[in-house]
């Protein structure tokens, strides 16, 4: 005759997963990103600049004009047509500040006679503070 | 005096799903739109061809001429340079004349990169006053 031993045992309770560290680590992380990154503009025209080691104090200007690597010209968020729609950008922005700084943002695969073309035109139009925006290594 | 029971309140557990419903969101937010990247301007000066020959400087100073080719090869005042040496042969140049002027020519095959290259190695060979210009097939370089 088969006896059948019952013991008891205390139920198992379910842990409970703490939340309170992941929400940690995020909180960190949130706030790493919000003061070590800098919010990036959505560029219409996407290039790749030249990466550069000189050590320049210079700040970008707030005239962009972006070359990209099938002839588009960008000035601004507009689009130039012809080197004349370009030419009356840059008056444009000279009138309203004769000492306006224009920044190319060419890209690093593009012809550099392409980019030396514009920025003779650009110096021809009446500017005087052009500098080429690029990327530290 | 009346003594009224009352049922103790059970305190209310503040739901945390939505807060980190919502940090979660900035995160991706701050992930997606940050940028680390930094972008420094480089101050770049053209000359014309046609005037690249009078261009005003230092009586005492020649101007230097740099041209660049496509192939990897340059010519610095008339002598031919590879590429890899091209830094060391600046460095020798800026020390015997140094602030010395230059005009950086490049053919069509050149890539922006390149010419950024090149001034980064006149740059820190000394060299200040440099201006770029196209150079094209039809001047002869007369090679030493």
């Amino acid at each position: 005759m088969a006896h059948r031993i019952d013991i008891d045992r205390n139920p198992k309770k379910p842990r409970e997963i703490s939340l309170v560290p992941m929400i940690n680590v995020i909180f960190l992380m949130l706030i790493f990103f919000v003061i070590a990154g800098k919010i990036q503009n959505i560029d219409i025209l996407p290039v790749d600049m030249p990466l550069s080691e000189q050590s320049s104090e210079m700040s970008l200007g707030k005239e962009i004009i972006t070359l990209g690597r099938h002839d588009e010209i960008l000035a601004g968020d507009k689009i130039m047509f012809s080197y004349g729609d370009l030419a009356t950008w840059i008056e444009e922005r000279l009138a309203e500040n004769p000492e306006s700084r224009f920044t190319i943002k060419a890209d690093a695969n593009m012809e550099a006679i392409k980019l030396i073309e514009v920025m003779q035109f650009i110096e021809d139009a009446g500017a005087d503070d052009v500098v080429l925006a690029a990327q530290k290594p | 005096m009346a003594h009224i029971e009352r049922t103790p309140r059970n305190a209310r557990a503040i739901p945390l799903t939505p807060l980190i419903d919502v940090v979660f969101l900035l995160m991706v937010f701050f992930i997606l739109t940050t940028n680390f990247s930094e972008v420094e301007a480089l101050k770049l000066t053209t000359v014309r061809e046609e005037t690249q020959t009078t261009r005003k400087v230092d009586k005492s100073q020649q101007v230097q001429q740099l041209v660049l080719l496509g192939s990897g090869a340059a010519f610095l005042n008339n002598q031919l340079v590879y590429f890899g040496d091209l830094s060391q042969q600046l460095d020798v140049l800026y020390t015997k004349t140094p602030g010395a002027a230059m005009t950086l020519q490049s053919d069509d095959k050149v890539k922006v990169q390149m010419l950024v290259d090149v001034l980064d190695m006149v740059y820190l060979a000394g060299g200040r006053d440099v201006k770029v210009s196209r150079w094209k097939e039809s001047e002869t370089i007369k090679a030493q």
